[in-house]
């Protein structure tokens, strides 16, 4: 069941799949379809969530800071 | 340490060889435009309530944070972003949980008004070349009883029609604390520090003209000192330093999905994490935006996030026997607990200008008593010239 589950949305993505012609990436440019539009905003609020929560996400960057209390 | 700094110096040393011979010069240059951006924050915690405090000030922390960040052009093919940190701190913060008269869990904050600085600077230098490009970033943090360095690499490598992005990086850092040192805790440690060595690799991927996708794995290692100076534990009517393993190693893994809807004129983020660490705790979390555009160069984002994390294995409020491992440790973010957060963000654009504003509220439930809410106030403007 929970196989099945997974093939289906793996499917329903790549359904979802096409060719994207370069003049055709207009909007990939635009600010808010980007993965960080606003990176001083996310750093501070990774940083918050990195203080108060015991989760910690990998990515880029170096990071740093204690955010004790 | 030593080996420690050696091993954090050859890192240095690949990734600036990494970065020297990850591409030609590019056909598709930057725009060769330098940025200011402001940022001010004030961040509120809420007053614990009084029937979960045992002693101690109820108010807990404020803190004024100010961020500026600039992008200088250096070649045509990089540039240099520069970003510093001013943050002040003031409140009373959590030390340990004793119970109650029915043995319900009740928060020992400090007396004293804390007064707090942090100071902080990050470098970023991007390149970008014809298939590929790369980061190297350091970091430094300042307070006055503790110091933090981190250097970071990460790449893209893009191929498939330009489709299709590989992601990845590495980041270390050390980490170096000094506690004041407080009478009533004689126990505290005087001089210790942490080390932590990660990695990730993701991938990106155009599925259609208004639909981009990725996904990325990444781990992490921590080794020395990742206890807190600052809490103590209660073991059976004793008071004791809180006590964690000196080695921590987690995984994460997030999937981030954006969807433009041109007959909203508005994009749609989803944001998905999972995480978990050889503490046992487990996390999720899912983060909902939408960016509406609308007009006179007016941008409204509605956001919200929901969080949850298990308890680490030697987590516990408070103790009524001690540990054969010897590890305690009553700090709420060790705790299980569920966040909810909402947040509005306005956004105006004026010629090469911008500013915005947002509002923020974080809430948290679960058993520990000393769990944090907050209200984060944000204001911004920023240039392009």
């Amino acid at each position: 069941m929970k196989h099945t589950f997974w093939l289906l949305c793996i499917v329903c993505v790549l359904q979802g799949c096409a060719t994207v012609e370069p003049w055709e990436r207009g909007t990939m440019a635009r600010e808010e379809m980007a993965f960080v539009p606003d990176k001083l905003d996310q750093n501070f609020r990774d940083h918050i969530h990195y203080s108060k929560e015991g989760a910690r996400m990998v990515g880029a960057g170096s990071g740093g800071g204690c955010g004790c209390n | 340490m030593n080996q420690n700094t050696t091993a954090l110096g050859s890192l240095c040393a690949a990734a600036a060889l990494l970065n020297s011979l990850a591409g030609q010069a590019n056909a598709n240059p930057l725009t060769q435009e330098y940025s200011l951006d402001y940022l001010t924050n004030v961040y509120q915690e809420g007053d614990i309530p009084q029937d979960k405090l045992a002693t101690g000030s109820e108010s807990r922390y404020t803190i004024n944070t100010h961020l500026l960040m600039g992008v200088v052009p250096l070649t045509e093919d990089s540039q240099l972003t520069i970003t510093g940190l001013h943050e002040s701190m003031t409140g009373a913060s959590p030390w340990y949980v004793v119970p109650g008269d029915e043995g319900e869990p009740a928060q020992v904050m400090s007396n004293a008004t804390i007064d707090e600085a942090r100071n902080q600077i990050d470098l970023d230098l991007y390149t970008y070349h014809d298939r590929s490009e790369s980061t190297l970033s350091l970091s430094y943090s300042k307070e006055n009883d503790y110091d933090s360095v981190g250097f970071g690499y990460s790449g893209a490598w893009r191929f498939n029609n330009d489709l299709t992005s590989i992601n990845f990086g590495l980041n270390a850092g050390q980490d170096n604390i000094h506690p004041t040192q407080d009478d009533r805790f004689p126990g505290r440690v005087r001089s210790e520090a942490q080390n932590r060595l990660g990695g990730f690799v993701g991938v990106s991927h155009i599925m259609t003209k208004n639909r981009l996708v990725g996904l990325s794995l990444g781990t992490s290692n921590q080794v020395g000192y990742l206890s807190d100076p600052y809490k103590q534990v209660w073991i059976d009517g004793s008071v004791a330093p809180d006590a964690r393993p000196d080695r921590k190693s987690l995984t994460s893994l997030s999937l981030m999905w954006r969807e433009y809807l041109p007959a909203y004129n508005a994009a749609l983020h989803t944001d998905l994490a999972a995480y978990q660490d050889n503490w046992t705790t487990t996390a999720a979390s899912l983060n909902l935006a939408w960016h509406q555009n609308l007009p006179y160069n007016w941008q409204l984002v509605p956001s919200m996030r929901v969080y949850h994390q298990t308890e680490a294995a030697f987590y516990s409020p408070y103790y009524e026997t001690t540990r054969s491992d010897g590890y305690y440790s009553s700090d709420y973010r060790l705790s299980e607990f569920t966040a909810f957060s909402g947040k509005l963000k306005a956004v105006w654009n004026w010629s090469s200008f911008q500013v915005k504003g947002s509002y923020e509220y974080y809430g948290t439930q679960g058993e520990h008593p000393g769990l944090v809410s907050y209200s984060l106030y944000s204001f911004g403007m920023g240039a392009t010239f």
